[in-house]
């Protein structure tokens, strides 16, 4: 079988691991498509956690995990019939045919702009930690259970980083034991093809907010804000590409988890506060904390931010109890998914990092040396603050009536990434210069990524109000907070 | 002008600004993301990845040559860094490590001896026992890649 029709296999086998949960939380939209592949990664880092920790092959616990999701998800479906994704709800006012033109030539050209972000894959290219961590333990992965535990405790290996979120290292591991295949190359073009489907998924969020606007004003005028979105989501997809390279295309985990955490703050954090997007973000923000350290600490201040967000909008009692313990469910669920390896390494006694902390007196000298190193990748921030101060002097009207979160939502989880492998380099006891030298271009990708998004959804909020300052009608829902 | 048309036409105004600058910013970035995406089709990028998935082939069947993904082993002791590394990155996704407290089958090893039939001058090396009881170093084959040194280093 070749790279590329094993890629595609199981790609679509990640997407039936995944599909039906993502169908039941998100509903039917585009977005779960693109999601399905991703939520059936989470299942197979869940089923290496319970591989390493329990016995049995990695492949069975994929299946049998994903089995359980898909019981679980149809006796939900039996219990709340409401809530099964088939009725038709009924169309927004003002929907007409036109305002899906935009939405369409949106998506195609993401499609395109995506098939153009991905030419990096004809090169042949295997990143250092691709071959000495992340393939390495896909392989130790498949192994029996014994063995598996060998690979991962004896300290012939020298790799604490062993011990790191499996997501990455899983999804290769189900792929090679379901295609028979099993090379480093595959593991690059299918983690490539799961990070370009979180890029689309922010061009579908993009989207779907121009989308959304065009309900704002009647008439031509009113496809303005949609007509914008389908030229930002391709440029959104190919900057997320640009950003992530060349670890886009080499193996890494970097623009895995960097992706998805944006993501979660793009429908976490930024977009209207409906279920589906909710359940987006924490589907992408497990994702992100299975992926790597740093995208889990960052997925842990997400997460935190978006049950803030929704503490200030839960509904009065009676409802209240019962939406509140909903969220700490989910909160609890994602937090569980992202504990899952971990806890599964040490109890097993593998190795892990260890990290000594550096003297508390070269915090300040090691900080500097933080901001000088960062500040070449992370020119958008002073765009996207430009941006956020003129929009939010001016045009707060309008984004309330998007009714999409205030912007410092958006800042602060953006902040919380930055603040997360800040103080890692920071407290850190490794070398600074040359830390920052051989790591900057990875773990500045995630606060790169949502400056822009940052950006591109006040493009669209200017589109909106640019458009017609005066509304026509309110988009059906509920006020922004 | 009444002071309610005034503010729409501020918002309207700003919202032109801020549509206009953003797409601008975005479009330049998104420019030059695809100029950075171009860079990894270089001839040098691609020379490079070549060269690099060359050797690390040519390591995996010399061992291949030597062992069987079911042969318990060790790395050799006194194995420097780098010659675990790239054991690490070439084999030990598929070896057998012999549990600890037994002796292995073999000890794996990586040396330096340049020439051909190595890769880029390295080549596989297996310390096991042979049919009379004695250890012998039995060397790799069935692979090579011609030129000195270690591959270029990717990007970190």
């Amino acid at each position: 079988m070749s790279t590329l029709a094993a890629a595609a296999l199981g790609l679509a086998l990640l997407g039936v691991l995944g599909v039906l949960p993502v169908i039941a939380l998100l509903g039917v939209r585009w977005l779960s498509l693109v999601l399905s592949p991703v939520a059936g990664a989470i299942v197979t880092g869940l089923a290496a956690a319970a591989a390493l920790s329990c016995g049995g092959p990695l492949l069975v616990w994929s299946w049998l995990l994903a089995g359980l999701g898909a019981v679980l998800t149809i006796a939900w479906w039996a219990w709340r019939p409401e809530l099964r994704p088939w009725p038709r709800t009924p169309k927004a006012p003002g929907d007409a045919t036109a305002r899906f033109g935009p939405l369409v030539l949106g998506g195609l050209l993401s499609i395109v702009a995506a098939g153009l972000s991905l030419r990096g894959l004809a090169t042949p290219t295997v990143g250092f930690d691709t071959r000495a961590l992340w393939s390495l333990r896909a392989g130790w992965m498949l192994h029996d259970h014994q063995q598996m535990l060998l690979d991962f405790k004896v300290p012939e290996f020298l790799i604490g980083q062993s011990g790191y979120p499996p997501l990455v290292s899983s999804e290769a591991a189900f792929i090679w034991g379901m295609t028979g295949l099993h090379t480093a190359r595959l593991e690059v073009v299918v983690v490539a093809l799961i990070d370009m489907l979180c890029l689309l998924g922010l061009a579908i969020g993009i989207l779907s907010l121009g989308h959304r606007a065009t309900a704002l004003r009647d008439g031509w005028r009113g496809l303005l804000p949609a007509v914008v979105a389908a030229i930002v989501a391709p440029a959104v997809v190919l900057i997320g590409a640009g950003i992530t390279e060349p670890f886009l295309t080499n193996g890494y985990a970097d623009p895995m988890w960097s992706l998805s955490a944006a993501g979660a703050v793009l429908f976490g954090l930024i977009l209207p506060s409906t279920r589906s997007n909710q359940a987006a973000a924490v589907v992408l923000l497990t994702a992100a904390g299975m992926s790597k350290q740093e995208g889990m600490f960052t997925a842990l201040c997400i997460l935190g931010l978006i049950v803030a967000r929704q503490l200030g909008r839960l509904p009065r009692a009676p409802r209240r109890s019962a939406r509140l313990l909903v969220l700490l469910a989910t909160a609890g669920a994602a937090v569980g998914a992202m504990a899952a390896w971990p806890t599964a390494i040490a109890i097993t006694g593998s190795r892990q990092v260890s990290s000594p902390l550096s003297a508390s007196s070269t915090w300040v000298h090691r900080a500097h040396a933080v901001a000088t190193g960062f500040s070449p990748s992370l020119h958008v921030l002073a765009v996207a603050l430009a941006v956020s101060i003129v929009g939010g002097l001016l045009l707060r009207s309008t984004r309330r009536r998007l009714e999409l979160g205030h912007d410092l939502w958006g800042w602060a989880g953006l902040t919380a990434g930055l603040v997360v492998v800040g103080g890692v380099l920071i407290t850190g006891s490794a070398a600074i210069g040359p830390w920052i030298e051989g790591s900057v271009h990875r773990v500045t990708q995630f606060p790169a990524i949502t400056g822009w998004l940052i950006v591109a959804v006040w493009t669209i909020v200017g589109a909106t109000a640019a458009a017609g300052g005066t509304p026509t009608e309110a988009v059906p829902g509920r006020s922004a907070t | 002008m009444s002071a309610r048309l005034r503010s729409s036409l501020a918002i309207t105004i700003a919202g032109v600004v801020v549509a206009v600058i953003g797409l601008g910013c975005l479009g330049l970035q998104a420019t030059r993301a695809n100029a950075t995406i171009s860079a990894q089709r270089s001839a040098s990028v691609v020379a490079d990845a070549r060269l690099d998935a060359a050797y690390y082939s040519c390591v995996d069947r010399q061992a291949r040559s030597l062992i069987t993904p079911a042969t318990p082993v060790a790395y050799r002791s006194g194995a420097s860094l780098g010659e675990a590394v790239v054991l690490n990155k070439a084999v030990a996704s598929w070896i057998t490590l012999s549990p600890p407290g037994t002796e292995p089958d073999g000890w794996l090893g990586l040396r330096h001896i340049g020439g051909p039939g190595t890769c880029l001058g390295d080549v596989v090396t297996l310390r096991a026992r042979g049919a009379d009881g004695s250890w012998i170093l039995r060397t790799g084959h069935g692979a090579s890649v011609p030129g000195a040194g270690p591959p270029p280093a990717p990007p970190l």
